[in-house]
């Protein structure tokens, strides 16, 4: 009985959206570390990839460590993508920045994202289902959801692996240029727990 | 001094001789949150033989590493051996997980501690004096934040003639092999297991491919013949092939079972309410119950007789409760013992079972009639509410509240089947012990509230006194029977055709027409109209039992065809037999004919067999064809029945009153 309470009480804390490829990506309204407000469906027009992060999450760092995110998001932001971090840390967990030590984080490791959302309330990650650090979600320019799930296909914290992964995000910016199918344009996601 | 550092250099020597061979039999890293150890079942092994060997992780309190499928998020632990070539290593084999869940996502692991197994095999080739084991792990170790680890591992087991066993080597526990059979179907955003388990309910299922189900929801159980089927969310997933995992029954036994894909059946009554609260809410459904119009009545008449009974004994009164308790428990007990029977022979019964019989629901439909008629005062019956001019300690004993807790019980079924659904549905899918005891529970609920007043002399005394209002009362309560027989009467509408449901009506109205005769007679025409009672109501439930059922209605108007004297000749034409039926909505005779012979499954197969073809000439209203047709054969009504044979051979006119041997003798 408790059990069944208690999980109860959950529902409210957990409820997660059900995003689907190929449906509409839902709107939103976040604040960047610079305190502007920064509206999803003002970049309709534009491909968007929301990048959801964790400074601290290993398999976060296996990215950044060697400037290989950096790299993803200067190759794209170049083409006119919009790339947009998202940070859904609560307050006092791993990963939750204010917004000066998110823009000393960005010129530290020299991050080449359009914006940098801070999430605090965890709003948009649920909105989005986000489960992990890094959890992807490639937007397509009619503002549906192209692709989401792990950012390539090798699970690991080890940056000597990207060489050999397929690579589910660029491949899925790609495809949209040209075109052409977005595949796999769902996977599993992995990395470390979002700290809601 | 020259001879000083002889003797250290013949000791350092020797020294190296002892240690280097010597047994390496763990080898084991500490790092910031973990401490692993390779170790071995064997100090030495042997050439052609397999030994099993396991990696532990021992962790700082409640952390955690993952399962090969580690949920949500997360990584499992991976190793890299290096292993010279006569040596083959086995995949780790996994211990059960458990469920850890952070903030709303799910992950599948190991907290504190866990030992993976393996197996390592010597080659016949292996001519070496050492086997060296070498690994590279590495694993996330989490609690809240994650921290990626890593290790290096190294075991030299010698090898010799004979194998030999380390004495404090632990074997891991692991689950079993499944040996019965296991099915699985991905459909509609679910993933269905099916189990052939008969020992306990599966209560977790772990997959071993990441994101196939969705990890955070419950995962639902269902009770079904020869096993249980887990219910289990997922997302717009496919999966081809064996499905692997770890089944965790109730009984905390674990079992790794490889599902093979195939068909397996939507449960709508699985429910996983949780045996508790499933019992909590039948409890209290039986008291609601209580409320409902079917039952109502039987328990306000029922209470009132104790308001007559107050002056009276209390023990008897007491007594009088507990045998209307007995009584319920009794029919709940033969009622769930009924439902088991029916499941064990593999009968797909749910909750409202009996409201798709159209048996049941004319039988209490009748029942109910007959009820409210009696309060309405055209009958006596006294088993329900102890008559005014019987003696106290007569009908009222102890037999007689027994009797109306049974009826309590046959009148509440049909009023539970709509509100009950959530705990009695759970019922159904449960083994044969939980079904009795929610039915118990149930009947308890619905005993307790005249159980109360039996036991309470304070509550006694609240009940109104006597009067000639109780009359009054009685035959208010007849109205909430009426409604509950109409409502009946509704659900039949549903199931069986319009003709049966004349016939029902007709059969209401010759009940209450006798037992009108009944209250006013006497001697011999009593007895008549008693007697006649018992044949409409036989005559009726028979009609129904025999009323085709849907399926055979189907395929008697997939066969009909419309009349018309152009198609009638185009068909003799073509040499075809035709089978004319002239009849009319109006025309009594030709609905018995059609029910009693025409709608019956050896005359439509036979129909369909011989590739007869089905007029229906409907003459309830006006239509010149069909009075042209019927004047031809000399006729001025319906019905007329003609079957014109094959190849243009003569027709043959049937009789007006048909019957199954008739048609099937006239049709070869």
């Amino acid at each position: 009985m408790k059990k069944i309470l208690a999980f109860l009480l959950l529902i409210p804390a957990i409820s997660f959206a059900n995003i689907e490829t190929g449906m509409p990506a839902p709107d939103f309204t976040g604040t960047d570390s610079n305190g502007n407000s920064v509206k999803l469906s003002d970049y309709k027009g534009h491909m968007v990839v929301l990048e959801w992060t964790n400074h601290k999450c290993p398999f976060v760092e296996k990215y950044y460590s060697e400037g290989h995110m950096q790299a993803l998001q200067e190759k794209y932001t170049a083409k006119d993508v919009k790339w947009l971090r998202v940070i859904s840390s609560a307050k006092g967990k791993q990963g939750h920045v204010s917004s000066q030590e998110a823009n000393a984080l960005i010129e530290q490791q020299k991050v080449n994202a359009s914006a940098t959302l801070l999430d605090e309330s965890g709003a948009i990650g649920r909105l989005y289902g986000a489960k992990t650090t890094p959890h992807m979600f490639v937007i397509d320019k009619d503002g549906n959801i192209a692709y989401q799930g792990a950012i390539d296909s090798i699970h690991s914290t080890k940056t000597e692996d990207i060489a050999k992964a397929t690579p589910y995000v660029s491949d899925a910016l790609d495809a949209l240029e040209e075109g052409k199918m977005v595949e796999p344009s769902t996977t599993a996601p992995y990395g470390c727990g979002v700290k809601y | 001094m020259k001879y000083f550092t002889h003797l250290l250099l013949v000791f350092l020597i020797s020294a190296a001789i002892f240690i280097a061979p010597s047994v390496q039999a763990e080898s084991s890293v500490k790092t910031a949150h973990s401490e692993v150890s390779l170790l071995s079942s064997v100090t030495q092994a042997r050439v052609g033989e397999t030994f099993e060997a396991k990696v532990r992780f021992e962790l700082e309190p409640d952390w955690h590493i993952y399962w090969i499928n580690p949920g949500d998020s997360g990584l499992a632990a991976q190793a890299k051996w290096d292993v010279p070539d006569t040596l083959s290593v086995s995949e780790f084999k996994w211990p059960t997980p458990e469920r850890i869940r952070m903030a709303g996502l799910m992950n599948y692991g190991y907290v504190d501690e866990v030992e993976l197994p393996f197996n390592v095999k010597l080659d016949k080739e292996h001519t070496d004096g050492t086997a060296p084991i070498r690994v590279e792990l590495d694993w996330l170790v989490c609690k809240e934040i994650c921290i990626p680890e890593s290790a290096t591992l190294q075991l030299n087991l010698p090898v010799g003639n004979e194998v030999i066993v380390a004495p404090d080597y632990e074997q891991v526990s692991l689950p079993q092999e499944y040996s019965k059979q296991v099915k699985y179907e991905i459909e509609a955003k679910e993933v269905r297991i099916w189990l052939e388990e008969d020992s306990a309910a599966p209560h977790y299922f772990y997959p071993e491919k990441m994101g196939l189900i969705q990890h955070e929801a419950e995962q639902i159980v269902a009770y079904t013949k020869g096993g249980y089927v887990i219910n289990i969310p997922c997302d717009e997933v496919e999966h081809n092939g064996t499905l692997s995992g770890i089944v965790v029954l109730e009984n905390g036994q674990s079992y790794y079972v490889n599902a093979e894909p195939g068909t397996v059946e939507v449960h709508s009554e699985a429910m996983n309410t949780g045996y508790g609260l499933a019992l909590f809410f039948a409890f209290l459904g039986g008291m609601i119950l209580n409320a409902m119009p079917c039952v109502f009545p039987i328990l306000a008449l029922k209470a009132l007789s104790l308001s007559r009974e107050a002056e009276g004994n209390r023990v008897q009164i007491r007594e009088n409760g507990i045998f209307y308790t007995l009584g319920i428990l009794f029919s709940m007990l033969l009622l769930g013992a009924f439902i088991i029977l029916l499941r064990e022979a593999g009968v797909a019964i749910g909750w409202g079972f009996q409201l798709q019989s159209p048996l049941f629901v004319t039988s209490m439909l009748l029942l109910f009639f007959v009820i409210g008629l009696s309060l309405s005062g055209l009958l006596n019956l006294p088993v329900l509410f102890g008559d005014a001019n019987h003696k106290l300690g007569e009908r009222d004993g102890v037999l007689g509240s027994f009797l109306t807790g049974v009826l309590a019980v046959l009148v509440a079924s049909p009023c539970a089947v709509p509100f009950m659904a959530g705990a009695v549905g759970y019922a159904f899918t449960q083994p044969a012990i939980k079904t009795l005891s929610i039915m118990l529970v149930l009947g308890a609920g619905l005993a307790t509230p005249y159980l109360l007043l039996s036991f309470s002399p304070k509550l006694h005394g609240i009940m109104p006194k006597p009067g000639s209002w109780m009359m009054r009362f009685k035959e208010l309560m007849a109205f909430p029977m009426y409604a509950s027989a109409a409502w009946l009467l509704w659900v039949l509408m549903q199931q069986i055709p319009l003709e049966d449901i004349a016939t029902l009506l007709c059969a209401l109205i010759s009940i209450a027409f006798l037992l009108w005769i009944i209250k006013y007679s006497s001697g011999l025409l009593k007895q008549a109209a008693r007697l006649l009672v018992l044949c409409v109501l036989g005559m009726t439930v028979l009609s129904i039992h025999t009323t085709p059922s849907a399926e055979m209605l189907n395929r008697y108007d997939a066969i009909k065809e419309v009349f018309s004297a152009e198609r009638l000749q185009n068909l003799r034409a073509q040499g075809k037999p035709v089978f004319v039926n002239a009849t009319a909505a109006w025309c009594i005779t030709c609905k018995v004919n059609e029910r009693v012979a025409l709608r019956d499954e050896e005359v439509i197969a036979r129909l369909e067999e011989r590739g007869v073809h089905y007029l229906v000439a409907d003459w309830t209203n006006e239509d010149e064809e069909i009075t042209n047709w019927l004047d031809y054969y000399g006729r001025s009504g319906v019905p007329l029945y003609i079957y014109y044979p094959a190849d243009g051979e003569e027709e043959i006119i049937l009789p007006q009153l048909l019957t199954r041997s008739i048609i099937l003798n006239t049709i070869p």
